[in-house]
């Protein structure tokens, strides 16, 4: 089995009800996401356009954060997913070094590092992901890669514009995105300039973990 | 001309207008002075043992200061290490859960190690046990040599900061480890003249070397990556080129150029001043080094 995630970007609205619903299932703390989507507005009035996308942990097949761990906080469930041992993890942030997708953050309030698990707790009932069952457009596609018959696999078949972030960090990851293009994957490809933005402030944290 | 037309360019590019804060700078001075320490904490030995060999008539200063700077700065790396943890208290989970797949891990035992062999170093240097002094030699250097090198590895492994992976960052650990050490003993004031001039040129070429290897892997040459490329501008021209800068000439200009100077004459005061700036230099181009590529927007 190898869970994975696709978000067909065509479908999503950028109404957070992912970043929301992960937030309430996994008591993410505050200036902490699991999940996010990214607003990048593009274009010259009135030919203007806004993507969204939302961003969690790719779970790697040859995942750098799992390698770089000193005390295999991180580690493979059978299934696929990487998962974290927050009772194990010293807080050293190597994860947070090695991960090219910027999925790994420093919980203020454990002190210890901490991602997205694809819900493992609630896979492991036979639950979906708190962010696929929010989601009003379906954008969000999650199952078993390794089954052809699960929509994952039907979706990927069906779509020949399927991609990854980064692929050339040969990471393997197992999250997939359709209808989407560079400004949608690539952080390059669009600009981030700091300060007060449309929505909200662009920038980084002021200070990384708790006291 | 239309405003807007005028500024269609700027316009017509993508802007992130919603997203969370980032994390920013995680690792700090905390870790910038681990490396530091650790280069200095090697280098004596590597470059000690050197001169032992080289000049058997000032042993005595060798023994000494060997492993007792070696384990000070040793003991700061190791300080620094765990205060950057943020859940310090649990640094023992390393030697009970070793990952051996990770470089922090391996480091971990290299550096225990290594002060263990230093810390029996210091005991017979006090109680003048020379026979146990000389056994203990051989395995501390090729301690030295991987502790110095580990972190290269550890950089390697750090798969978003593309920079951090050049192919010679391993010899940059080991050219700081000689540069560093060489100041070191150049500042403790060496026991001859021509032990001095050695030490000098040591430390210039390892400054020369070094600093050929930045301007040629750093400067001349393009980057493979827009990412790479984007870091690079960070460090030579963006938020932290004058940092980088800076280093470079404290750290590699103005020690090679004195320790050349003074290759032909003992010229303590040009030396020492050389060390000074090189062990300064050396702090401002590993942070600068460790900070670029954590300005660059992951995602």
């Amino acid at each position: 089995m190898r869970l994975g995630f696709l978000v067909d970007l065509g479908n999503c609205m950028g109404c957070k009800a992912c970043e929301v619903a992960c937030k309430s299932e996994n008591d993410v703390p505050v200036n902490s996401w699991r999940l996010r989507v990214k607003y990048v507005d593009s274009g010259l009035y009135p030919e203007v356009k806004r993507s969204f996308t939302p961003m969690r942990c790719n779970h790697c097949e040859n995942a750098p954060c799992e390698r770089v761990c000193p005390v295999s906080a991180l580690h493979y469930l059978p299934n696929g997913i990487v998962n974290i041992d927050k009772d194990r993890c010293i807080g050293c942030a190597a994860c947070m070094m090695a991960c090219p997708y910027g999925a790994i953050y420093m919980d203020p309030e454990s002190n210890t590092a901490d991602k997205c698990t694809y819900c493992a707790h609630r896979v492991e009932g036979g639950l979906e992901p708190a962010c696929v069952v929010a989601c009003p457009t379906e954008a969000n596609i999650f199952g078993d890669l390794d089954e052809p018959a699960s929509k994952i696999s039907q979706y990927i078949a069906s779509h020949r514009d399927v991609r990854v972030r980064k692929p050339e960090k040969g990471t393997k990851p197992k999250h997939f995105y359709t209808n989407g293009g560079s400004t949608h994957l690539e952080p390059l490809a669009s600009k981030r300039e700091e300060g007060l933005s449309l929505f909200n402030r662009i920038g980084t944290l002021d200070k990384v973990g708790g006291e | 001309m239309d405003p807007l037309v005028a500024d269609a360019p700027t316009l017509q590019s993508s802007v992130v207008t919603l997203d969370v804060l980032h994390s920013g700078v995680i690792w700090g001075w905390y870790v910038t002075m681990n490396m530091w320490a650790k280069s200095i904490g090697t280098g004596v030995l590597l470059v000690g043992v050197a001169m032992m060999q080289r000049y058997g008539q000032s042993r005595a200063f060798y023994r000494r200061w060997m492993p007792l700077v070696g384990l000070a700065f040793i003991g700061l790396t190791l300080l620094f290490t765990v205060l950057d943890l943020h859940q310090m208290f649990r640094f023992w989970h390393m030697f009970v859960w070793p990952h051996t797949t990770s470089a922090i891990n391996i480091g971990a035992w290299l550096l225990s190690a290594y002060s263990g062999l230093l810390t029996l170093m210091v005991f017979a240097w006090w109680k003048d046990k020379d026979a146990l002094f000389d056994r203990l030699l051989v395995p501390t250097v090729v301690l030295a040599f991987f502790a110095t090198i580990y972190t290269a590895a550890l950089m390697g492994q750090a798969n978003a900061r593309e920079v951090w992976s050049m192919p010679t960052e391993t010899a940059q650990m080991l050219l700081a480890a000689t540069l560093s050490g060489s100041s070191v003993f150049l500042l403790l004031g060496s026991p001859s003249k021509e032990e001095s001039i050695s030490l000098g040129w040591v430390l210039s070429l390892s400054a020369a070397v070094a600093l050929l290897i930045f301007l040629g892997e750093v400067v001349f040459a393009p980057q493979k990556s827009e990412e790479a490329e984007y870091v690079v501008h960070t460090l030579i021209s963006g938020r932290i080129g004058l940092l980088f800068a800076s280093g470079l000439t404290l750290g590699f200009v103005i020690p090679a150029t004195l320790g050349f100077l003074s290759a032909k004459a003992d010229r303590p005061i040009a030396l020492r001043l050389a060390a000074v700036s090189a062990l300064v230099g050396l702090w401002m181009v590993k942070h600068a080094w460790l900070i670029a590529p954590q300005l660059l927007p992951l995602s």
